[in-house]
């Protein structure tokens, strides 16, 4: 009974990680919140100041309405280069889960493209995901994202 | 500094003219320009900001950093002070400290574990006096002999600044009477460091020393404020110069009741205002007044690797790393203050939004540098930018629309360079 539990958590983190990445690489940004509670927090945070118990963030959003916003002001007020990102998600675990929520952590790298055709790992890092559960579906109660690509190529602009 | 040098980079440089207007661009991608500034600005006679001392409080702490292209460890000493020395056993050469940042008693070279204390003295060579029959060192060798290479190192208001210079000024000089209020008002009570964003640009390190000099791409290349109706460009400004060199300057804008006006960008035409945008939680841009003078902005660059900023509630000291003539990390320092309470940390926090390289309105400086070097990298001969804002009229003090503070960095790069 516990193996099935946990299996079917797997498969249903599974599908919604999925899904959330070919949002985010079709760059459909609108639908990005969406995976999100109303009171869903998003951020990302270096893993040297992590490391260090330092707080600062990269990018921070504390509630659905600030990912809105950054989805307006990408869409009308901020420049970057063009560039399509891929995700790969892999190795998640799941690290507690009841019948409310499900809590997991997992490893991602994303690849990106420019206009130069050339592909380059734009970064890699740990994803420590806290999930309600929301019918037979999920949402984001927070999305922490740590990586380790202190270094970030030119700018940051679409989410992990 | 050396014997002379050889580089054939500023006889060959051709400035088209004497007063900072044009730039050739082969100051951004030429190797010899790049080897001289090692030389003549990163091993000269500047000081050079190597960190916090926020992030060394304690003795022992120490932070790998850069001074230009050679390395070098910032650390905390055991009388307190902070020292710097270049990273490079005296013994062959080999880097002693092979971390970023962290807390020891004392450095050993991994190589053959020669030892050094915190100020980089040489304190045990391991077999010094031999094995048995085997001899070890000459008997005239003496470990008080040798140190890691010092710079010197000199602190003001918790910037800790290291110089190779011997004849460089004292630090308090350095940055002068025009330069220090600007320093005063951001670091005028003890501060806290809470952390690090790094971002790597493939553009030239001076492309963005002239960025933080340039406040008329301002509202033009970061749309953020204008598009959410958040800030004008007739706001007050005032605009400080060190005119002793140039090279140091401070841009500061204060905001006023007709500021709010945006008649401005739709009577010239800018392209990017949007009069009903609205940001849904306007948190992000909430900010405390906590000094006596309303700055929203101010952006203040010490020559040749500093930018000290106050940016709403967020306060940050940005370090800019050349690598190489065509690439630089910049590397923000976030720190608040000690007394800070809750609520204003975290709006410090989200405040983080705002800069750094997923910054709404600093992400695209990265791009704009990188667009810069892309198309000059190709150019040779005398192909030179055009700076011509401002120019020619009375000196004004008080305008975002200008490029004075560019021309007089220029100017007073020629002169270091050619000196």
């Amino acid at each position: 009974m516990q193996f099935n539990q946990r299996n079917a958590d797997r498969l249903l983190v599974e599908d919604f990680l999925a899904d959330y990445v070919a949002c985010l690489d079709e760059v459909r940004l609108e639908d990005w919140p969406e995976f999100f509670t109303e009171d869903g927090c998003y951020g990302l945070w270096s893993r040297e100041n992590v490391d260090a118990g330092l707080p600062i963030p990269m990018f921070m959003c504390q509630n659905k309405r600030q990912m809105k916003d950054r989805v307006t002001s990408y869409r009308e007020a901020n420049i970057y280069p063009d560039h399509w990102n891929r995700h790969l998600v892999s190795s998640i675990q799941i690290v507690r889960s009841d019948a409310a929520t499900i809590d997991t952590h997992s490893n991602y790298a994303v690849l990106q493209t420019r206009q130069d055709g050339e592909t380059f790992i734009y970064q890699a890092g740990r994803c420590i995901d806290h999930f309600v559960r929301d019918g037979e579906q999920l949402l984001f109660k927070s999305r922490k994202i740590v990586y380790d690509t202190l270094a970030v190529r030119t700018l940051f602009v679409l989410p992990v | 500094m050396g014997a002379k040098l050889s580089h054939r980079d500023a006889a060959a440089l051709q400035w088209p003219s004497e007063d900072g207007v044009t730039v050739p661009y082969r100051v951004f991608t030429d190797d010899d320009v790049y080897a001289r500034e090692q030389d003549r600005i990163f091993r000269g006679k500047t000081w050079v900001f190597l960190g916090l001392d926020a992030e060394i409080p304690n003795q022992g702490d120490y932070k790998s950093t850069y001074v230009g292209d050679t390395s070098v460890v910032l650390v905390r000493t055991i009388d307190g002070s902070a020292a710097a020395w270049v990273n490079r056993c005296v013994h062959r050469g080999a880097k002693v400290c092979r971390h970023a940042r962290g807390n020891v008693r004392n450095f050993t070279c991994v190589y053959h574990q020669w030892q050094y204390g915190l100020d980089g003295k040489l304190l045990g060579v391991p077999f010094r006096k031999g094995l048995k029959e085997m001899q070890g060192m000459p008997a005239d060798f003496s470990v008080g002999d040798h140190a890691l290479q010092p710079l010197r190192v000199e602190s003001y208001r918790g910037l800790v600044f290291g110089s190779f210079s011997d004849e460089v000024e004292p630090l308090y000089e350095y940055l002068g009477e025009q330069m220090r209020p600007w320093l005063d008002r951001v670091l005028h009570k003890p501060i806290v460091f809470l952390g690090t964003l790094r971002q790597q640009m493939k553009s030239n390190w001076k492309l963005y020393f002239e960025n933080v000099k340039d406040p008329y791409h301002g509202h033009l290349l970061h749309q953020f404020h204008n598009s959410f109706n958040i800030g004008r460009p007739n706001m007050d400004v005032a605009s400080a110069l060190d005119d002793r060199h140039g090279l140091h300057s401070a841009i500061v804008a204060v905001k006023t009741e007709k500021s709010k006006d945006a008649s401005i960008y739709k009577d010239n035409v800018v392209s990017t205002f949007k009069e009903d945008a609205k940001l849904q939680d306007a948190e992000v841009i909430r900010m405390r007044e906590e000094f006596e003078l309303p700055v929203t902005n101010q952006i203040q660059s010490i020559f040749p690797s500093l930018v000290v900023q106050q940016i709403h509630n967020t306060l940050a000291a940005r370090q800019i790393l050349p690598k190489g003539p065509g690439g630089l990390e910049l590397v923000f320092h976030l720190f608040g203050y000690e007394d800070d309470d809750e609520e204003l940390r975290n709006m410090r926090l989200l405040q983080a939004n705002l800069i750094g390289p997923a910054g709404y309105i600093s992400m695209e400086d990265g791009e704009a540098t990188e667009l810069v070097q892309a198309a000059v990298s190709p150019v040779g001969g005398t192909a030179s930018s055009m700076m011509l804002m401002g120019y020619g009229a009375p000196e004004r003090h008080s305008s975002l629309i200008t490029e004075e503070l560019l021309r007089a960095f220029w100017r007073g790069y020629r002169v270091i360079m050619e000196d």
